[in-house]
């Protein structure tokens, strides 16, 4: 073997393998995201509130009007905020909401509003005609999940709107 | 070449080989690390 042969050898191999590390890594990283986005084509906002909160929402006549997130951190930190409008009221998927009698809501709402209303990386605030206030017409759900993530759903029987609030930490 | 030098060489492109693989996962994990860091800045 010739000397030359030899350099080319001995530099092969090393820079092949450094390559081939970095595509098994790579294939290996991408291929549980590549599946997750093939399960999830087609998805809306709501299928995803329901993936993340393990609840089941009323999708039936429901058209989203506005949505915001302000998750920019990296584990996804921050507040997502929908508005879902009905055509027909969803009587059956409303049995579990509760009128705000002792304030509890009102109160979670208030907290979290002032962080729905800092900006996302892509430099926008949210559209603040598209917040509500919290009155008699509005009916409450909210779970918590993983200690201290918040999903509070606020139904304005008046409009027929539903107001999804996630408040991730 | 005599035995000796050739056993030098076999080891010597093993050790490159596996610095290589090794400066593989570094480069990746970095660059995955870097990548999720100026997502938090930015």
């Amino acid at each position: 073997m010739s000397k030359r042969k030899k350099i080319i050898i001995a530099v092969a191999i090393p820079v092949s393998a450094f390559l081939i590390t970095i595509l098994c890594l790579s294939l290996i990283y991408a291929a549980p995201l590549w599946i997750e986005h093939y399960h999830r084509r087609g998805w809306t906002k709501l299928d995803f509130i329901e993936y993340q909160w393990e609840i089941s929402l009323s999708k039936e006549d429901a058209i989203i009007e506005y949505n915001f997130s302000n998750r920019n951190g990296f584990h996804g930190d921050g507040e997502e905020y929908t508005v879902c409008k009905y055509s027909t009221r969803p009587d059956k998927f409303l049995e579990n909401f509760e009128k705000d009698s002792d304030g509890k809501y009102t109160e979670k709402y208030n907290r979290i509003l002032p962080l729905m209303k800092t900006k996302n990386k892509h430099n926008e605030y949210i559209d603040e005609s598209k917040l509500f206030s919290p009155d008699d017409n509005l009916v409450w759900q909210s779970k918590i999940m993983n200690g201290n993530c918040t999903l509070l759903l606020a139904y304005d029987e008046r409009s027929d709107t539903l107001y999804i609030i996630e408040n991730f930490m | 070449m005599t035995k000796n030098k050739k056993i030098i060489y076999v080891l010597g492109i093993v050790l490159a080989t596996v610095i290589a693989v090794a400066l593989a996962v570094i480069v990746f994990y970095g660059g995955i690390t870097i990548l999720a860091f100026n997502e938090l800045g930015g």
